[in-house]
């Protein structure tokens, strides 16, 4: 047993390899997702005036510049940026809650964020040094932020036990729908629709400076993820199993929820909560990758970005001219890839 | 001959008080039957007491006995004047909220008017809300149906001429009626005699909703095209209003912008975004703010924003028995070589003089100016 035997080390070569194929396909998919993404549009853009416009702005006459670089791009890549962010929060939260249900949603951060949006909205408070137009995100964000925290606290107090987390993240998302709908009830009916639409989520919103927080925050988050990924892997054998081998698992669950809220957060306070994806981008990736978070950890992050993406990608294509919100179509995307893998699955069992 | 006499005395005496049995079809085109004069009715909004003070102007709230919001959530410096100049409109009892599923039916039949006024399309209950209006008609309640809102250009002065008879004012109706058509017609004349059809695109609460619900063939969507325009959203629009893409604004780059503003003047002082038009707001304010909004990148670059036929009008115009005004404003905006001569603020103004027991203050209308 020491060489090992040679056909069970080629065949997990084999499987590693496919995986990092697949991940390299996912890459590769995103990659035309969003170059499908770029491309749709009414203004009718060939593929050349779109390469042209990327690497000279200026070679474009102003309308089509405008375009490009204010209308398409950020929306296009606040996709890739919200969606990496919710499926790399989904993946965690499962993880380390050890429950397939659970999404960043789960821990109320969504929640919250709509209600803090629903404030800035029904309420419109002031604050001093900060621009109106900034009011809605930075209560959406302070709210999620908040509502991560008191998980933190829960998570602190109940040393760290899953149940108790996840009946308390639920409890917060019944708390914060119920406030909200409390501000729906006073609002005028023009505030209620904008309420309606926000918890819809919708990408148009998205300039350059949202794009740029909102991915500033997954390259800063990703790497302390990356880092954990060998004992997320260990934990995925089972809670016991994992605290046998010496892991600390209360600590590795409060810096798991930490991330997972902060990224959720910052992903929803700009483009409103959108659903669905911190659910089961990461299921694709395990169906596609397995349990090796080492590959799941990335592939949940590219899966997130896909469904977005394309989902991005189908709002302005599928009534030219019209917006229809993304977050109507993020399930819509997502669902049929789903249920194509878990049936592909089927097949080869 | 002292018996006649008496009997005739008697009459008099009892015809007023004797109810006089009317049937009207409303503007849901249910037919409804109820007993005149009406002496006590609600209405589902308050902004429809502007409507109530054309039609008797000294009196304006005199037989509301109960209303689901106050005018102030939609007007609250017009309520602030209604309030001053006739205090007995600041204890009307309330039913509700915002809307619809805030009504209490209780609280209306406890408020035992013989008349329930409510608009179809607007925020209080609709014509569909069978179990209410059961409930109401069990409790020996008529309702009627207005309409300023799903087909203003065809519903506006049936309503108001319903109402006139109603509450007793037909005259009044029919005076704002014949001042209303004179103006329309005028519209409709010189639109068929013109072969050009601009394009438009009618942005709903710039500033307020992000980039760009275009009204289709809802709220003011249908006015372009009786002003002679053509409004690029309804070709594409599922529904009568959609979101659409600045881009969609830039590849169709419309001969004519018109943005409906809903933010208000204490919006506009804190440097809000919403693009402000309405009461205490001054001309150069009012065109600063929509200057603002257009100064965006997307904006700069469409024709209209440079041209100076970019435009905000007041968005409460959308549900209004004097959107006539946003019908001449949108003709001027779209042909001005054909109506240099009209004046909607003029019109409006008039309105005011004529037929309202309100002064009018602030600004309705805006342009940016041509760079």
């Amino acid at each position: 047993m020491t060489d090992g035997d040679p056909s069970l080390q080629r065949r997990f070569a084999a499987i590693r390899k496919r995986r990092w194929f697949i991940l390299g396909l996912l890459g590769a998919g995103l990659l035309g997702c969003l170059w499908l993404d770029l491309m749709a549009g009414p203004a009718g853009l060939s593929a050349e005036q779109i390469v042209l416009g990327l690497f000279d702005p200026h070679g474009l006459e102003l309308r089509h510049r405008i375009i490009l670089w204010q209308v398409r791009l950020p929306d296009a890549l606040i996709a890739l940026a919200v969606g990496a962010a919710l499926g790399l929060a989904g993946v965690e939260t499962q993880t380390i809650l050890d429950n397939p249900l659970a999404s960043p949603f789960t821990l109320g951060v969504s929640s919250a964020a709509a209600l803090g949006a629903s404030i800035a909205i029904v309420l419109v408070p002031v604050l001093p040094l900060l621009p109106e137009a900034a009011m809605l995100p930075a209560m959406a964000l302070v709210f999620a932020l908040g509502a991560g925290v008191l998980v933190l606290v829960i998570v602190h107090y109940a040393g760290g036990g899953r149940e108790t987390v996840v009946l308390f993240g639920i409890s917060l998302v019944f708390l914060c729908n119920a406030l909200t709908a409390a501000l729906h009830y006073v609002a005028d009916a023009d505030s209620s629709q904008q309420i309606v639409f926000w918890t819809i989520g919708n990408l148009t919103k998205a300039g350059w400076p949202e794009v740029w927080i909102v991915a500033a925050c997954l390259i800063l988050i990703l790497p302390f993820s990356l880092r954990q990924v060998w004992l997320l892997t260990l934990l995925r054998g089972g809670e016991a199993h994992a605290r046998s081998v010496g892991i600390d698992v209360a600590r590795l669950r409060f810096w798991g929820i930490l991330r997972a809220s902060i990224l959720a957060a910052f992903a929803v306070c700009f483009v409103g909560t959108i659903a669905f994806i911190g659910l089961v981008g990461p299921h694709i990736a395990r169906l596609l990758l397995g349990e090796d978070h080492r590959l799941l950890v990335p592939g949940s992050a590219l899966c997130g970005a896909l469904i977005l993406s394309a989902a991005s990608f189908l709002s302005k294509a599928l009534l030219p001219g019209v917006i229809v919100p993304v977050g109507i179509l993020t399930a819509i995307v997502g669902v049929p890839m789903l249920l194509g893998l878990l049936i592909g699955r089927r097949r080869q069992a | 001959m002292k018996i006649v006499a008496a009997v005739l005395l008697a009459l008099t005496l009892v015809s007023p008080a004797r109810a006089e049995r009317i049937e009207v079809v409303d503007l849901a085109g249910r037919a409804v039957a109820l007993d005149l004069p009406v002496d006590r009715f609600v209405i589902s909004e308050g902004r429809y007491i502007p409507l109530l003070a054309l039609l008797r102007p000294d009196s304006p709230v005199s037989g509301l006995v109960g209303m689901m919001s106050p005018l102030g959530h939609t007007q609250p410096e017009l309520e602030a004047q209604l309030f001053r100049r006739f205090p007995a409109a600041r204890d009307i009892p309330l039913f509700g909220r915002g809307s619809a599923d805030s009504v209490s039916v209780e609280k209306i039949i406890d408020l035992r008017p013989q008349l329930a006024i409510f608009g179809l399309g607007d925020h209080g209950p609709g014509a569909r809300n069978a179990e209410l209006l059961h409930q109401l008609q069990a409790a020996g309640i008529a309702i009627v149906f207005i309409d300023f809102r799903q087909d203003p250009m065809q519903n506006t002065l049936p309503s108001i001429e319903l109402l006139g008879q109603l509450l007793g004012a037909p005259d009044r109706a029919q005076a704002y009626g014949a001042f209303y058509r004179e103006r329309r017609a005028r519209i409709e004349q010189r639109v068929r005699q013109s072969k050009q059809r601009p394009t438009v695109f009618v942005q709903a609460h710039p500033g307020r909703f992000e980039c760009c619900w275009g009204m289709a063939d809802g709220m003011l969507g249908p006015f372009v095209g009786l002003a002679g325009g053509r409004n690029i959203a309804d070709a594409v629009a599922p529904g009568p209003t959609a979101q659409h893409t600045a881009e969609f604004l830039l590849t169709e780059n419309p001969d004519v912008w018109i943005g409906t503003a809903s933010g208000t003047v204490g919006e506009y002082r804190q440097g809000a975004s919403p693009v402000a038009l309405g009461p205490g707001l001054g001309a150069a304010e009012a065109a600063d703010s929509l200057k603002r909004y257009l100064s965006a990148p997307e904006f700069r670059a469409l024709d209209a924003a440079r041209s100076g036929r970019a435009h905000a009008i007041w968005h409460n115009f959308y549900n209004s028995p004097f959107n006539i005004v946003a019908l001449e404003a949108f003709a001027r905006w779209i042909h001005p070589e054909l109506f240099a001569d009209i004046d909607p603020q003029q019109t409006l103004a008039a309105i005011h003089r004529e037929f309202l027991p309100f002064d009018l203050e602030g600004t309705y209308f805006a342009t940016v100016p041509r760079d």
